[in-house]
C-alpha cells in the first residue's frame, strides 16, 4: 500500500516535472508513435498530441533527408544520443500541422527501459536554437557583406598598430602601390612615405591616437619607384577598456586629379601669357600711331598703314585665341553646337587647304583627293579641324617643307588624313594629346606657342560628328592625324536639299539637328527669311 | 655721349614684340640689335657691348632666366643691366630671383620702356 503511495507521489512528480519544464519533452513508444508531450513542446511546435496521431517518428522522411535518422535510430536502439542541430520543417511532413513555418533545434534522445531492460518508450528532448542560429547567420552575413565592401574597395582601407606597423591592408593596395600585400603587412608606413612629408604625417598620426579624425595627403613610394599621392582619413579605434589600441585609415589615390590641377594652373599661366603677348605689341604700335598722331596730325607717314596692318595680325591672332578658349567652355557646358548641311567633303578640303597655303610659304600643302562623297557636317567646324591638323603639321616641323592632306573613301565613311615630316610624338604623350590642357613638355612649349586646346577642340569636333580621330607618329619622323566621318548612304544619295529634307523628316534623329542646321545656314545665306 | 651711340639688345622669340620695340627704341634713337633666341646671347654681348639688354623669360632652347644667370656669372657682363620682360604673372619675382636689374611686365608702356632705357644707360658704360 505504501509501495504504491509511494509510487503515485513519484508519478505525480514526474507528472508535474514533465509539464512545467521548459525544455520541449517528446515520448514515443518504441514503435515510433508519440505517446505524450508537454506543454513546452505544444508551445514550441504550436500543434497538440491530438493532431499528430499518424506521425511516425521513424517514417519521417525529412529526418533522413537531413541526416539524422541515424542518430534516431541509435536512441531507439536503446543508446542515449545527442542530435545535431537541424532546421525542421513541420509543415513538410504533415500538412497544415502547426503554424510554425520552421524552427532550429537540437535535440537529446534517450530510451526509458522497463526491470527487464526491455525499451518501454523512448524519450527526445528538443532546444530551440533558432534565435542563436539566425543571430549568428546575421553576423556572419554582415561580415561578409564588410569583408566584400573592404576588399573591393577602390580606396586603400589599412590599419595600423599605434606604431604605424601595418597589421591590414586591404587588396587595392597590389593596384595603387603595386606591392604585394604579403610585403606590405608589417612593414611600417613611414617607410613608404616621402621623407619630406614624413614629419607633417608623424605629427597627424599622434593626433588621431589622441582621438581626432584627422585628414591628410601624402606621398607614398610605389613598388617601381615613383611617387603616389593618397589622401586619406584616419580615426583611431579603441580597445575594450577604452583605451587607443589601432588605427585605422581610408585612403584614395589622388595621383591623377592633382596632375589635373597642376595642368590647370599651368594652363591658366599660359593662357595668360598668350593672351597677353599680342596685347603688348597692340599696344606699342597705338601709344607709337598716338604719338604720330599728336605731333604730326597732317602728315601721317606711310610707316603708320603699316602699323596698323602689324596690329591688324595681332587682333587675329587674340581673335583665334578667345575663339579657342570660348570653344572649350563651349565643350565643356555641352553646349558645342553643329550646323550641319550635306558638304561635299573634297571641296571643303580644298578651299581650307588653299586658305592654309596663303598663311605658309615654307611649307607646300598637297592635298591627294579621294572619290567624291557627300557627307552631313558642319562646314565651318569640320574646316576648324582641317585648320587645326594643318597648323599644327607647320608649326610641328618646322625643318620640312611638305604637308600632305589625303581624302579617301572607304565603305561607309570618309577617311582624311594630315602628314607631316616633323618632330614626332613621344610614345608615352600618344594617349594624353587629345586631353584639355595638354602641351607635351616644356621645351616642346615654349618652342610651339598655343593654348594646347587645338587638338581637344579637334577631337571633340570630330566625336560631335560620330567620326573618329586618331594619330600615327614616329618621334623625330613626323606625325599623321587621321578623321572618319561616316557617310550616311541614305542621306547623302540626296542630290538636292528637297530630296534630303524628304528623307531627313522620315529620320527623327537626323532630323532635329540637321534641318535646324540646314535652315540656319540657308538664313545665312539670305535664301530664307 | 649722344643718344645714339647708346645700344640696346632685345631678345626676345615673338616676333611681333622684337620688331615693336625696335620701332619704339630706334625712333628714339637708339641702336637696336635683336636675337629670337638666347642661344648666342653671350657671344653676341661681347661682340655687339650694348648698353642694356631687354631679355624675354619664355623663350625656346636656353630660355631668359640662364640667359640672365649666365651673364651675371661673367665678370666680363656682370655689370651689364638686364632688364626682363613678360607676360608672366610673376616676373617680378623671377626678376629678384635670377638677379637680373630690373623688369617690365607686358604688356608695357613705351614711356616705362623709354624710361628704362633712360633709367639704366645714364650710367657710365660697365662692359670691359
Amino acid at each position: 500500500m505504501k509501495k504504491t503511495k509511494k509510487s503515485e507521489v513519484s508519478q505525480g512528480l514526474f507528472q508535474t516535472i514533465f509539464d512545467q519544464s521548459p525544455l520541449s519533452i517528446q515520448i514515443f513508444s518504441p514503435d515510433g508513435a508519440t505517446i505524450r508531450v508537454n506543454r513546452a513542446w505544444e508551445k514550441l511546435w504550436g500543434t497538440t498530441l491530438a493532431q499528430i496521431k499518424t506521425y511516425n517518428i521513424l517514417k519521417d522522411p525529412q529526418l533522413k533527408e537531413k541526416g539524422i535518422f541515424k542518430y534516431i535510430k541509435k536512441g531507439f536502439a536503446g543508446e542515449a544520443t545527442q542530435i545535431p542541430a537541424i532546421k525542421y520543417e513541420p509543415q513538410k511532413t504533415i500538412k497544415d500541422i502547426s503554424s510554425v513555418s520552421y524552427l532550429w533545434v537540437k535535440a537529446f534522445i534517450y530510451p526509458v527501459k522497463d526491470k527487464q531492460g526491455q525499451i518501454s518508450e523512448v524519450v527526445l528532448v528538443h532546444e530551440d536554437i533558432t534565435h542563436a542560429v539566425e543571430a549568428q547567420e546575421k553576423i556572419r552575413q554582415s561580415e561578409q557583406l564588410y569583408r566584400l565592401v573592404v576588399e573591393n574597395s577602390q580606396d586603400l582601407i589599412s590599419l595600423m598598430d599605434l606604431k604605424s606597423n601595418l597589421l591590414y591592408v586591404s587588396p587595392s593596395h597590389e593596384k595603387i602601390l603595386g606591392y604585394k600585400l604579403s610585403e606590405l603587412i608589417g612593414q611600417n608606413l613611414t617607410s613608404l612615405i616621402h621623407p619630406d612629408d614624413l614629419p607633417i604625417i608623424q605629427e597627424e598620426l599622434k593626433k588621431s591616437i589622441q582621438g581626432q579624425v584627422i585628414t591628410s595627403s601624402v606621398r607614398i613610394k610605389h613598388k617601381d619607384g615613383y611617387w603616389v599621392v593618397i589622401e586619406g582619413v584616419a580615426i583611431v579605434i579603441l580597445n575594450q577598456a577604452n583605451l587607443p589600441e589601432m588605427i585605422l585609415a581610408s585612403s584614395r589615390d589622388i595621383t591623377e586629379r592633382i596632375e589635373f590641377e597642376k595642368r590647370k594652373d599651368e594652363f591658366i599661366s599660359i593662357a595668360s601669357h598668350e593672351l597677353k603677348t599680342p596685347i603688348t605689341t597692340l599696344k606699342s604700335y597705338t601709344q607709337i600711331l598716338g604719338q604720330a598722331l599728336n605731333k604730326n596730325k597732317k602728315e601721317l607717314d606711310d610707316k603708320s598703314l603699316i602699323y596698323v596692318s602689324k596690329m591688324e595680325d595681332q587682333i587675329v591672332r587674340l581673335t583665334k585665341l578667345i575663339t579657342e578658349l570660348l570653344d572649350v567652355s563651349k565643350i565643356q557646358a555641352g553646349k558645342l553646337e553643329l550646323q550641319k548641311e550635306l558638304i561635299d567633303l573634297n571641296v571643303l578640303l580644298k578651299e581650307t587647304i588653299d586658305d592654309m597655303q596663303h598663311l605658309t610659304n615654307k611649307h607646300q600643302i598637297i592635298f591627294q583627293k579621294g572619290g567624291d562623297c557627300k557627307v552631313l557636317a558642319d562646314p565651318y567646324r569640320i574646316s576648324q579641324v582641317l585648320t587645326n591638323l594643318i597648323s599644327n603639321a607647320i608649326k610641328f616641323s618646322p625643318k620640312a617643307d611638305k604637308i600632305f592632306v589625303q581624302s579617301q573613301v572607304r565603305l561607309n565613311q570618309i577617311i582624311v588624313s594630315v602628314e607631316d615630316f616633323g618632330i614626332g610624338i613621344a610614345k608615352k604623350n600618344i594617349n594624353k594629346i587629345f586631353d584639355r590642357f595638354f602641351q607635351a613638355d616644356n621645351k616642346i612649349r615654349v618652342s610651339f606657342s598655343g593654348l594646347g586646346l587645338g587638338l581637344h577642340i579637334t577631337s571633340e569636333i570630330i566625336r560631335r560628328h560620330n567620326g573618329r580621330l586618331w594619330v600615327k607618329s614616329v618621334k623625330r619622323q613626323g606625325t599623321t592625324f587621321l578623321f572618319s566621318l561616316p557617310i550616311d548612304k541614305k542621306i547623302t544619295k540626296a542630290e538636292n536639299i528637297n530630296d534630303y529634307n524628304q528623307i531627313i523628316t522620315k529620320n527623327k534623329e537626323v532630323a532635329t539637328s540637321s534641318v535646324l542646321g540646314s535652315q540656319h545656314n540657308f538664313k545665312r545665306k539670305g535664301l530664307l527669311l | 655721349m649722344t643718344k645714339s651711340q647708346k645700344k640696346i639688345l632685345v631678345c626676345d622669340d615673338d616676333e611681333g614684340i622684337v620688331e615693336v620695340m625696335r620701332i619704339i627704341l630706334e625712333d628714339n634713337g637708339y641702336q637696336v640689335k635683336t636675337l629670337s633666341n638666347g642661344k648666342a646671347i653671350h657671344k653676341k654681348t661681347l661682340e655687339y657691348c650694348p648698353d642694356i639688354i631687354f631679355l624675354d623669360i619664355w623663350m625656346p632652347g636656353i630660355d631668359g632666366r640662364e640667359v640672365t644667370k649666365l651673364l651675371k656669372n661673367d665678370q666680363q657682363t656682370a655689370e651689364l643691366p638686364i632688364v626682363v620682360i613678360s607676360a608672366l604673372n610673376d616676373t617680378k619675382k623671377i626678376a629678384h630671383e635670377v638677379g637680373a636689374d630690373d623688369f617690365l611686365e607686358k604688356p608695357f608702356d613705351m614711356t616705362d620702356l623709354l624710361d628704362m632705357v633712360e633709367k639704366y644707360t645714364s650710367k657710365p658704360k660697365q662692359i670691359s
